[in-house]
């Protein structure tokens, strides 16, 4: 008996089998259960009423064809595909991109269908993603958490990215008793949000105005409580009358009168100005001591005490109108109305006509003066007329903020009306914006002048300034969990503090003098092992983590 | 060592301990899954190399010649089956069918496996019901062809069938 079988009846019964198959195929696919038989899998309960649509998710262009011969017509079938599913989830920046980075790594695009399997049935969960396709990219890939997973240590040093505080002076020096109503426990001032992730910090108003608002407002400030917005520079009129300058009347001056040209309205006259190097040969000039100065420096000085004088001038003929005109040229772009109207701040007409008067009582006639080539009448300087008390008054009477004058060195002050003073807001939002026609040297005067530690608001007491060329953002991170790498639900693992809610935090933040010290991965692996909770990659790691939104849009229309 | 000798080797390996073989296999598959995985569309290539190893074994049953090889011909598609059991592996990614139409497929690709197992170990017995044997597994190999050729057609080349399915 041959073992072999022979080649015609084989092929019989291949063709057979092949006819009978299509036949049956064939039948069933135009049956009225055609769909069900063809569709490889039911859709999850979300998406189940699509079970009878299928193009709404498929392409059913003609690369679906010529898909199947090439990874190039599968990668473009995917991209429409990946169109038709973001239609309805657009949450997320680059969606499709690794991490929402674009670009990001040698593989370029991930089409939604690499992660998230449907047609696995009504139950199935579209979030499950395998460990090993996050191991695809992630070639230092270890076993598990358990084994060969990096330590956490980078926590303490991320989490505090825009706001500094000091948690070990708050509780050992500000609140080294418990008896201090409020501050016993990390509670006082944090509160889980309202998804149940992040911990959130209560605000200003709830947890650190008792002790800061006053601070803000100025009392402590040394040198007033207002921020000076504009002020005349102490000039050495004598020393430039000696050589023949002109400058018609200047403000005497005065032990107090020593403050360099105001940055703000520095920033405001340079807006209009083709280049903004007249300062340059100011710098490193002692004005109140010019009898060394050179001819051209001697100049300079002139040049700019005119500046001044032309400006004060339009700004008490224009006002407010002529600040948004300059701010607008020196933003190179339209601001928002609301943008405009913080950085103005209500700025009187009165306060500048007495102040600019008060500082050059003939301004209007030097300037046509000036203008025309003739000689400038009047007295070099004059001395103005400094009532202590009435300065302390001034300052004292807008006690809650709000713009004053201060003859004892001719400026015009603005005082910050508590915590998030849109004046000061929008004005350090506007000093750090990438969007100005300030140099860098101008630029880094209006930060210094704005945003230091002796600097009325205190702003940089607690918040910290912007990577350069990057907006200023105002709030901590942790109101924006959905765009971290890492994600940690608060709520959940509050059963398994030995101290509940309130004092149990310290569990896992372990408060040092240097700070927090970094998590310990064994702490989570006492739960987040291999038989306990899961481990895996997205308990803790989420793909989807765009960048951080650009939050400048308050500076355009 | 005569013919006998090997023959009893040969059933040592593929009969009594085909199970373990068997477990080899998977443990190849599962070991070279993410190898396989890396690529960009695993999906794509694994579905074409189990098309061609399936049609490559059809068609060496319709081109068969009298008497020749048979034990030889099952060992080489044997040994064929343990990549085309890795590709199967992650052209599924690791899921189990759940649709009607993949998982008669899937069923048909066990019974041709399975019917190529076993009719290695009849041909070893030298078993009388060898050829009848053959033809029930030609079947189930022709059957999965064209099941494997209309799973391809209808699932990747996802818009013909969503275009059939508007169209319906």
């Amino acid at each position: 008996m041959s073992r072999e079988l022979e080649a015609p009846r084989a092929r019989r019964i291949a063709l057979w089998s092949v006819g009978a198959t299509t036949l049956v195929l064939t039948a069933s696919l135009l049956g009225p259960s055609g769909k069900e038989l063809a569709m490889p899998g039911e859709l999850r309960s979300v998406h189940a009423p699509l079970s009878q649509e299928c193009e709404r998710c498929h392409s059913t262009g003609g690369s679906a064809i010529r898909s199947i011969f090439s990874d190039h017509a599968e990668s473009e079938l995917g991209h429409r595909q990946d169109a038709k599913c973001v239609v309805c989830h657009e949450n997320w920046t680059a969606p499709e991109s690794a991490h929402g980075i674009e670009d990001y790594g040698p593989s370029g695009h991930f089409h939604c269908a690499r992660c998230h399997h449907e047609h696995q049935g009504r139950d199935s969960n579209l979030l499950e993603v395998a460990d090993a396709s996050c191991q695809t990219c992630h070639q230092e890939s270890f076993a598990s958490f358990e084994h060969g997973h990096p330590e956490i240590d980078s926590w303490s040093s991320n989490i505090f990215g825009r706001i500094q505080f000091d948690h070990h002076r708050h509780a050992t020096q500000h609140f080294p008793s418990s008896d201090v109503t409020g501050f016993e426990s990390c509670s006082a001032c944090h509160v889980v949000a309202s998804d149940g992730a992040a911990m959130e910090t209560l605000s200003f108003a709830e947890s650190c105005a008792v002790c800061h608002e006053e601070e803000i407002r100025g009392s402590k400030q040394v040198d007033g409580a207002g921020l000076v917005v504009f002020g005349l520079p102490a000039l050495d009129v004598l020393s430039l009358e000696d050589a023949g300058i002109e400058l018609g009347t200047w403000p005497a001056d005065s032990e107090f009168g020593e403050a360099p040209l105001a940055p703000i309205m520095a920033s405001l006259m340079v807006a209009e100005m083709e280049e903004s190097s007249w300062r340059a040969p100011l710098r490193g000039l002692d004005l109140l001591d010019l009898q060394d100065a050179t001819e051209d420096e001697l100049r300079a000085v002139e040049d700019v005490a005119w500046r001044i004088k032309r400006f004060t001038a339009d700004l008490m003929r224009e006002g407010q109108a002529g600040l948004v005109r300059r701010l607008r040229a020196l933003t190179k772009e339209d601001l928002a109305s609301e943008m405009e109207a913080d950085l103005c701040a209500s700025l009187s007409s009165e306060l500048v006509s007495e102040a600019v008067l008060s500082w050059f009582p003939n301004l209007n006639d030097e300037l046509a003066a000036r203008a025309a080539e003739e000689p400038i009448d009047g007295p070099a300087f004059f001395e103005g007329e400094v009532d202590l008390a009435l300065e302390g008054e001034l300052e004292a009477w807008v006690d809650r903020g709000g713009w004053y004058r201060q003859n004892l060195d001719w400026s015009i002050r603005y005082r910050p009306e508590g915590h998030a003073d849109p004046f000061l807001r929008a004005w350090i939002e506007l000093a750090f914006s990438p969007h100005t026609q300030l140099d860098e040297s101008e630029q880094d005067a209006l930060q210094e002048h704005l945003f230091s530690s002796g600097t009325a608001g205190v702003c940089a007491k607690c918040h910290v300034a912007p990577e350069p060329g990057r907006p200023f953002l105002w709030e901590s991170l942790g109101s924006e969990p959905e765009t971290t790498l890492t994600r940690f639900r608060h709520e959940t693992h509050f059963p398994m503090l030995a101290g509940g809610v309130a004092q149990g935090c310290s569990e896992c933040h372990q408060l040092e003098p240097q700070g927090f010290q970094p998590h310990q991965r064994a702490t989570c692996l006492d739960c987040h092992g291999e038989t306990a909770a899961s481990a895996k990659c997205t308990t803790c790691h989420q793909y989807h983590a765009g960048p951080v939104r650009d939050r400048s849009l308050r500076w355009s229309k | 060592m005569n013919g006998r000798a090997v023959a009893t080797n040969r059933e040592w390996v593929f009969g009594r301990y085909f199970p373990f073989v068997f477990a080899l296999a998977m443990t190849l598959t599962v070991a070279s899954a993410k190898w396989l995985q890396a690529h960009q569309a695993p999906r794509v290539l694994t579905g074409w190399l189990l098309f061609l190893g399936c049609g490559s074994q059809a068609l060496t049953w319709w081109f068969a010649a009298h008497g020749r090889g048979l034990a030889r011909r099952l060992d080489v598609h044997l040994l064929l089956a343990l990549p085309m059991l890795a590709c199967l592996v992650v052209h599924v990614d690791f899921h189990a069918p759940a649709g009607t139409l993949d998982m008669v497929l899937t069923a048909a690709l066990a019974l041709a496996l399975v019917s190529l197992s076993v009719g290695r170990v009849l041909v070893l017995r030298h078993s009388p019901f060898v050829q009848a044997w053959l033809r029930f597994h030609i079947a189930c190999l022709y059957s999965l062809c064209t099941l494997g050729l209309a799973h391809g057609v209808l699932i990747h080349a996802h818009g013909v069938l969503a275009a059939w399915a508007v169209r319906s």
